[in-house]
């Protein structure tokens, strides 16, 4: 068999499995129409593959269920909702602990709403050192701990505390957000 | 490797919705290849009964690695690599356990390989479909292994040629040389059944 032969060969493989493109097909056809031998060939592969079709087995048909219902829990499901979920919790924690202990320093007269903003400030104080930890920006921190520290040392463990959670948080959302991307592209 | 995410889109939204929570969608995942991987699974191992464990196993690996999959490549080609893995480890257990995978079939031992169905309509067609089938096993089994492979990716596996070059990490041109080969030693093995 000469090397144009064994070209149609290969090509009469690609037609069985559906892989043939139509510039392909053309000069096929055009070989097929004058060479017997290629003809019997192609005969016989389809012969082989009807066969090889014929030797499939079926597939139970309750194996999809019997696998949804023995699928095992994986680790990543515990993570995405739990880790979430403690993230929100510890801040919402913090941040009571953080109004009650602000609330016994606050200006008499105003109220349970006395301590709010002095959370406020101290929330946006830690969010402010939080995304400055992961710019880089050292300078915005020592300002902000250094106005804790003035102000009292409980102050000063619950900014560090809040500024721990905020940046576990943001970490996260970028991990998530990174990992969104990854499976999008 | 193939850079290009040409998989079916509908693989990555079932993906992603699992990802998200939606816990039965792998259902769907498993519904479109359960039948492939059975039979990719059955022609490796020789048993389907083992070939329907294993598939689940398969299933139950990827289910829980879904987060480390790389949308590169398609989710075909990842579940067929977890698949072809699993094989070879299962075949050298069995090693281990002095079977050799290199033994042809024992005609005897061949009937837990394949199931008759007592309510069968023709118990000769039955029979006949079972001689086929070990023969068939048999010109896999007499394949050299890189061709074994390759026609059992392609014609139990049902894979593309662009699935299997990317899941064996070959050039599309070596898979097609590679499968005519193979085809031309399957056809001399089954000369017999293809002369019917």
């Amino acid at each position: 068999m000469n090397q144009e032969h064994d070209t149609y060969r290969l090509w009469l493989g690609a037609e069985l499995d559906g892989e043939l493109g139509p510039a392909e097909r053309r000069a096929l056809d055009g070989h097929l129409a004058g060479c017997e031998a290629c003809r019997g060939e192609r005969r016989a592969l389809a012969a082989l593959g009807r066969l090889l079709a014929a030797g499939r087995v079926a597939v139970e048909a309750d194996f999809r269920e019997r696998v949804m219902a023995d699928l095992p829990p994986a680790a990543w499901e515990a993570r995405t909702r739990r880790s979430w979920l403690a993230a929100a919790v510890l801040v919402a924690i913090l941040a009571g602990g953080a109004a009650l202990l602000l609330g016994t320093a606050a200006e008499p007269g105003l109220g349970v709403l006395g301590p709010l903003p002095v959370l406020l400030d101290l929330l946006a104080s830690s969010a402010l050192a939080g995304a400055g930890l992961l710019a880089a920006s050292w300078r915005g921190l020592g300002m902000a701990l250094q106005e804790a520290l003035q102000a009292s040392p409980w102050s000063f463990v619950v900014l560090g505390v809040l500024v721990v959670a905020v940046d576990l948080l943001l970490v996260l959302l970028l991990r998530r957000a990174a990992a969104r991307a990854s499976r999008s592209r | 490797m193939s850079q290009e995410p040409p998989q079916p889109a509908e693989d990555l939204e079932l993906i992603q919705a699992v990802l998200q929570g939606d816990r039965e969608r792998f259902g769907e995942l498993v519904e479109r290849y359960q039948g492939r991987l059975v039979n990719h699974l059955f022609r490796m191992l020789r048993s389907v009964e083992e070939a329907r464990d294993l598939a689940q196993e398969v299933f139950f690996k990827v289910y829980q690695a879904l987060d480390r999959y790389d949308p590169r490549y398609r989710f075909s080609t990842w579940l067929f690599r977890v698949a072809q893995n699993a094989a070879i480890d299962r075949i050298r257990k069995r090693r281990l356990q002095t079977v050799s995978m290199d033994r042809q079939p024992d005609p005897e031992g061949g009937s837990r390989s394949w199931e008759f169905s007592a309510d069968g309509p023709d118990p000769y067609r039955e029979l006949r479909s079972h001689e086929l089938s070990l023969a068939i096993q048999r010109a896999i089994e007499g394949l050299p292994w890189e061709y074994r492979e390759l026609i059992v990716l392609r014609h139990y596996g049902e894979l593309s040629y662009g699935e299997i070059a990317e899941l064996k990490e070959m050039p599309l041109g070596t898979v097609k040389n590679k499968l005519f080969r193979a085809r031309q030693m399957m056809k001399e093995k089954l000369g017999d059944f293809l002369a019917e």
